[in-house]
């Protein structure tokens, strides 16, 4: 799909792209949706791009990046909802029993102060 | 013995060793008296300069245990005001915006169309000569007393109450001030209502037991040291009310890959001994770079705990005896670039997955007590701060005091 790509120097990374989802309540939804297999699978290829894909973004405004880095980004953020699970659950919910949908982040963190 | 297995009852032995009786968090009677003489007469937290920072901005904090509504504005003149949301005719609701925060120059009921200035004025009154002898003056909304400190605006539903905000902070209000609360403007906020008596809630955050047991996947390793294996706190000050303790952090920790590029990117909440410099000199004084945070609990429910580079809040709203709302901030820099945004995201989340696993132990605990077969608690001295939290809240509370005089609501 031309309009799910991601910038050019990242195509590796386009069987993944379906992750960049744009709420951090999206990107949670995805991990336990998700098989173990299918977060190691992202966890193993986007971790050794990590360091460049964040360099190469610092490049670009935070609020105005266009919409394949922001599609970038969005699939770093996706990765650091997964790394956890990976790293130090080997599950893709948490152990306990409390459904974290009842956990809400409230206005699709974060907020600054200004309302 | 080692220094991390100090007994702080030594320290403050009024508070006695004997258990702590689970009654107060499941008894319907203790719960109305909260209402009665806790919640409804101490300063509670309902939000920072920076949700109100223009004239006329406002919002709207439902104080759900004592049937309360209350309108917080920032008024034309700049200062921050608190009402009833109450309309002084027939006392209808004022502001219904589902969203209950805005901005405006008056507040209009939308039953008869009285409106009010943002200072709490009656300035205009439809049809106002058919009534006999209204004197606006006297027909302003009802005021309650709202105060700031650090930027966290506080009120306080006792028409008149019995200390200001900095008489009722005292210690602690001294404690965590020069904190600096405005460089960290970012928020990551979280709610849930959970099925637990307010204080369960509480004391699950009051105390780093815990944390060998129920964090041992996500947050144990960073924090507990081959010194100080059931995490101790490093130290405890109780004050009159309030209450604080020094976490511990494992300088040592070896991050995850995820987590040590997140730290080359910014200051995260998974990070040991960096950033100590950025404190207020009292706190974490003498600069130990096994210092994890700063513990704080301004009675009755909210939490703020400080750390280099951050800081992170709870409040617990009881919805009712058995019922809670919590709410739990994280407060970071705003991020200037991806690479700090990403690492805040990383930051975050793992305190989210700690917090998602604090939480879950909280409707199985109020379950356990409900069923009556637990009458104490057997709490050990590094549960001080649980200890000191049902002291102050009899003083304040008295279902005690009240039951060894013999008084009887139900005669």
């Amino acid at each position: 799909m031309a309009d799910a790509r991601l910038p050019s120097g990242f195509s590796d990374l386009d069987g993944f792209a379906d992750w960049a989802l744009p709420t951090e309540a999206a990107r949670a939804q995805r991990r336990r949706d998700s098989t173990l297999d299918d977060i190691r699978k992202f966890y193993d290829a986007m971790l050794p791009r990590l360091m460049a894909t964040l360099d190469y973004l610092n490049g670009f405004p935070l609020d105005r990046m266009p919409e394949p880095e922001r599609r970038l980004f969005d699939l770093s953020l996706a990765f650091a909802e997964i790394a956890p699970f990976v790293e130090q659950y080997g599950r893709t919910i948490l152990p306990e029993n409390f459904d974290e949908r009842r956990f809400v982040p409230v206005r699709d963190n974060p907020t600054t102060g200004a309302r | 013995m080692s220094e991390f297995d100090k007994f702080w009852i030594e320290d403050y032995p009024d508070l006695g060793t004997d258990p702590v009786s689970t009654e107060p968090c499941i008894s319907p009677d203790y719960y109305r008296l909260e209402q009665e003489r806790l919640f409804s007469k101490v300063w509670l937290k309902v939000g920072q300069d920076e949700d109100i920072p223009k004239p006329g901005d406002f919002f709207v904090k439902d104080i759900a245990c004592c049937n309360a509504s209350v309108i917080v504005v920032r008024g034309v003149d700049g200062v921050v005001r608190a009402f009833h949301n109450v309309c002084s005719h027939r006392g209808n609701k004022l502001v219904w915006d589902n969203t209950s925060e805005g901005a405006t120059n008056a507040f209009r009921c939308r039953f008869h169309g009285w409106s009010y200035g943002t200072d709490g004025r009656l300035i205009a009154v439809p049809d106002e000569k058919m009534f006999y002898g209204l004197k606006r003056a006297d027909c302003g909304l009802t005021p309650v007393a709202a105060d700031s400190w650090e930027g966290f605006i506080f009120i306080n539903l006792d028409p008149h109450p019995a200390e200001n905000l900095k008489e009722y902070l005292g210690e602690m209000g001294d404690h965590l001030g020069g904190f600096p609360y405005r460089d960290f403007p970012t928020r990551y906020i979280y709610r849930a209502e959970l099925n637990a008596n307010w204080k369960v809630c509480l004391d699950a955050f009051s105390e780093a037991y815990h944390v060998v047991f129920i964090h041992q996947q996500t947050v144990g390793a960073i924090n507990i040291t081959k010194e100080n294996p059931m995490h101790h706190p490093l130290s405890v000050r109780l004050y009159r009310r309030h209450r604080s303790a020094v976490v511990q952090g494992n300088p040592d920790f070896k991050p995850t890959p995820t987590g040590a590029i997140a730290s080359r990117f910014g200051l995260t909440s998974m990070e040991r001994g960096r950033g100590m410099e950025t404190l207020p000199p009292h706190i974490n004084p003498e600069r130990r770079n096994d210092f994890n945070f700063d513990l704080n609990v301004i009675f009755p429910s909210f939490l703020i705990h400080v750390r280099p580079g951050e800081y992170f809040t709870h409040q617990f709203w009881p919805l009712g005896p058995g019922r809670t709302l919590w709410e739990g901030i994280n407060y970071l820099p705003a991020a200037r670039n991806a690479g700090e945004r990403f690492s805040q995201e990383y930051s975050h989340l793992m305190r989210r997955n700690a917090w998602l696993e604090d939480t879950s132990t909280m409707e199985a605990t109020y379950a356990g007590l409900k069923t009556g077969a637990l009458r104490h608690f057997m709490l050990s001295d590094p549960e001080i701060l649980v200890r000191h939290g049902y002291k102050v809240l009899e003083d304040q509370v008295g279902f005690y005091r009240d039951r060894a005089r013999g008084d009887r609501t139900d005669g």
